[in-house]
């Protein structure tokens, strides 16, 4: 543990790692995009209209 | 084949229970912002009475306003909405009591503390550490109770009003414990484990996401539910409301920095706010949008229904001040906008309009849902519209206006030279644009009266339906089919989606925080800096006690004019090294006051404070500071006490002792000398004081303790040599 802090103390180049992580953010991004429109439209109505089917007993399985 | 179906029914109870909290704390935390308004401009309003004063009851407001008028709000939609969206009724009726009682209990414990100066001071999380710990406790039983209530689903599907919920969750659960790591000197008192630009940084992180998680997510999440109920449509574009999640959920977590602009932060700290600040236009944007164009071929509606006003009114103003934030976090807008009035404005945008007007509107159509046979009034509901919106409008644009006042005329130089070198005109200067406020808040707070008048008439003259009967088929197992997207398995399994939640919105704060708590070369240290006295100490903890920070910063940024102004003499601008001991920073985050980071080094006599706090205005004519007589030790004309003022040096040493586990260098000579230390300190102080034949002080007042402090502020940078300093630049 104390071998760590001490990396971590002593470690250059930290202010990159925001840039890393903007990269994977958009991957992420690209991936959740892409889950979104390839869905296929009936799902999507479906999904949109639960609050309003709520009232009724129609289940969405 | 036909599923068989199963009857069970929906607690209304606990939703009804909500709401009526919702709306009496409401009122209760609005009277409190009124009264401090009114105070900043007749200060004299505080009676001369410690609990009654800005610093204290501005906390009592801010928590007021998000935890218990907005927090109660919450819970009342997401125990309804949750109920329906998941066709089951809450896993544990007696968990939903658990929290309701357990936060409303937090609540008045807030009330309780909170005025009689028991705070952190760190904002919005002033609480002190047993309180921190019960909130701990009850914001687990909501979680518990929701994720059991999602497992035991008659809903395959997890409609993303949910997802919400769940990132609500998580992230007040991880951003509470993190920024609230404090080390215990009694049961009212505490110190933070960070210090200075980390702590400030830490606490920003929390404060930013504090308004993203608690003050956005969830009133997403009910958006999504109860505008397509209110519109009698489904969401615009439910492939946007996914996108619009976890990019949001995402971005947020980042821009905790732009808090922080100018400061003492690492400039890579800083630069990383500003951008992921700017990213965030893009989701919050898509929510606005997606929430508007749900009323597509419903416009019409919207002229007879209060419900739809409200929310029309609510997501405008979340797209207004979603557009505002992020322009914010630009240095340049920054520079004129931080510590001014602009900043309430931006933030009551937010709260009156967005946070406000989403939970009346949510209120209005569940009144109706909830007990059947009232009175309800849709008129009433109406004149409420009317004068919230009227009400926002005054509050909001006499504070744009004050703060561009402020700023241009802090700003404005000439031959190098401050035009408005005594702060105090610019204060006189924006008084009327407060009286204004004080008149928007007085509308809004009607508006609230006459909510309540139709709550009343619908609740008392109606019946509240408490358990709502329905059915819906049991669950099966899910049955793998072809062509099934890889997407689904995660919004079946609702314990990965609490995970992968997590997982995002932890990216964001480990990047931004942990470099800065662990790289030495971020936060260099000067040489000439050293631990508060004994008696500077108990100093500081009375500042902390009486929450100077909400009116004065400690904070000079690299401005010409705040160089100027704040240190004349060594023209210094804060640097991050001279934080190093400062558990918690008192940084604030508006300048009521002037700056007073290096009020010490600025030539003001002990009797020049002495007197000033005593009555501001003895020595600042036209200063709307309160007076602070409770610290001073006072008589009556026949010799009877008046008032106490004496200090309580009981905890001195455990202060150090806690402070010197912390990090702080205090030596187990300097703890076991602190009391002759101090009296030390403070006999030279008092009789310093006493040579004027005007003040008659003794040593053990709290009066002493607050100049020891006020005069050690900003003075030891100085002792820096050049080349040290030059070397930190």
């Amino acid at each position: 543990m104390s071998r760590l802090l001490t990396f971590f103390k002593h470690v250059d180049g930290w202010s990159m790692y925001p840039i890393v992580a903007l990269g994977m953010f958009l991957a992420f991004f690209a991936m959740v995009t892409l889950w979104a429109l390839y869905t296929r439209n009936a799902d999507m109505d479906r999904y949109a209209k639960l609050p309003l089917d709520a009232d009724d007993q129609t289940p969405t399985l | 084949m036909k599923q068989e179906l199963e009857h069970f029914s929906y607690d209304n109870r606990i939703v009804s229970y909500f709401l009526k909290a919702t709306i009496l704390w409401s009122l209760i935390a609005l009277l409190v912002g009124l009264t401090i308004a009114l105070q900043l401009v007749w200060p004299a309003l505080n009676a001369n009475t410690s609990w009654l004063t800005f610093g204290r009851l501005r906390a009592l407001h801010t928590n007021g306003a998000i935890f218990a008028f907005a927090g109660n709000a919450i819970f009342m939609g997401v125990y309804y909405s949750m109920q329906r969206l998941l066709k089951t009724r809450m896993a544990s009726d007696l968990l939903s009591k658990i929290h309701f009682w357990g936060w409303q209990l937090i609540i008045v414990l807030a009330v309780i503390t909170l005025p009689l100066g028991i705070t952190s001071t760190k904002e919005y999380a002033e609480l002190e550490w047993p309180i921190d710990i019960l909130i701990t406790l009850v914001w687990v039983v909501f979680g518990v109770n929701m994720i059991w209530t999602i497992l035991k689903r008659r809903e395959r599907h997890l409609y993303v009003a949910i997802w919400f919920y769940i990132a609500t969750f998580v992230t007040v659960a991880v951003l509470h414990i993190f920024n609230n790591l404090e080390l215990p000197v009694s049961w009212t008192k505490s110190y933070s484990v960070y210090a200075g630009v980390q702590d400030a940084l830490v606490q920003w992180w929390y404060g930013h996401n504090a308004v993203a998680f608690f003050l956005t997510t969830p009133f997403l999440g009910l958006m999504y539910y109860f505008l397509p109920k209110a519109a009698e449509r489904p969401v615009y574009s439910y492939r946007l409301s996914i996108v619009h999640f976890w990019a949001l959920i995402f971005i947020y977590i980042w821009a905790g920095p732009h808090h922080l602009l100018y400061s003492a932060l690492p400039d890579w700290a800083q630069n990383l706010g500003t951008v992921f600040s700017i990213m965030l236009i893009a989701p919050s944007w898509g929510g606005m949008i997606n929430g508007l164009l749900t009323l597509r071929g419903a416009w019409d509606r919207v002229r007879d229904s209060a419900v739809l006003k409200f929310f029309v009114v609510g997501v405008s103003a979340y797209g207004m001040a979603t557009f505002e934030g992020p322009m914010l976090s630009t240095k340049w807008l920054n520079s004129i906008a931080h510590f001014t009035d602009w900043i309430p404005a931006h933030v009551h945008v937010g709260t009156l309009g967005w946070n406000g007007f989403m939970a009346f509107g949510v209120v209005y159509w569940l009144l109706p849902k909830l007990w059947k046979n009232g009175r309800y009034s849709e008129k009433l509901a109406n004149w409420h519209f009317w004068l919230g919106t009227t009400g926002l409008l005054f509050w909001v644009i006499p504070m744009y206006v004050a703060g561009f006042t402020q700023s241009l005329m802090w700003k404005d130089m000439a031959n190098g030279m401050l035009v408005n070198p005594n702060f105090l005109d610019t204060v006189t200067k924006i008084i009327p644009m407060y009286l204004t406020r004080a008149l928007g808040g007085t509308l809004y707070i009607t508006g609230i009266v006459v909510m309540i008048v139709n709550v009343w008439k619908t609740v008392v003259k109606g019946d509240l339906i408490a358990d709502e009967e329905a059915s819906a088929p049991a669950l099966e197992a899910h049955k793998k089919h072809s062509g099934e997207h890889w997407h689904r398995w995660i919004e079946r399994k609702p314990v990965q989606m609490v995970i992968w939640s997590t997982v995002v919105i932890l990216i964001g704060g480990v990047i931004e925080i942990v470099p800065t708590l662990m790289v030495d070369s971020n936060v260099p240290t000067i040489s000439t800096v050293k631990p508060y006295t004994p008696l500077e100490l108990e100093g500081r903890d009375l500042y902390m006690r009486e929450a100077c920070n909400a009116c004065h910063t400690q904070m000079i940024r690299p401005f010409d004019n705040e160089v100027l102004r704040y240190d004349p003499t060594h023209k210094q601008y804060s640097l991050p090294g001279e934080y190093v001991y400062e558990h918690p920073h008192l940084w604030g985050s508006k300048r009521t006051g002037p700056d007073l980071w290096r009020v010490g080094a600025k030539g003001y006599s002990n009797s020049w404070h002495y007197n000033h706090m005593w009555q501001p205005t003895s020595m600042s004519p036209g200063s709307i500071m309160p007076r602070y007589v409770w610290m001073f030790t006072t008589h009556d004309a026949e010799g009877n006490l008046l008032n106490d003022g004496s200090l309580d040096t009981s905890l001195t040493q455990t202060k150090m002792e806690t402070l010197a586990k912390l990090g702080v260098p205090y030596t187990p000579e300097e703890i076991a000398d602190a009391h002759r230390a101090r009296r030390a300190q403070a006999q030279a102080i008092a009789a310093d004081l006493n040579s004027d034949p005007r003040i008659t002080v003794n040593a053990n007042e709290e009066i002493v303790a607050l100049i020891a402090y006020l005069q050690r502020l900003g003075t030891d940078v100085h002792k820096a040599s050049e080349e040290e300093l030059n070397a930190l630049k």
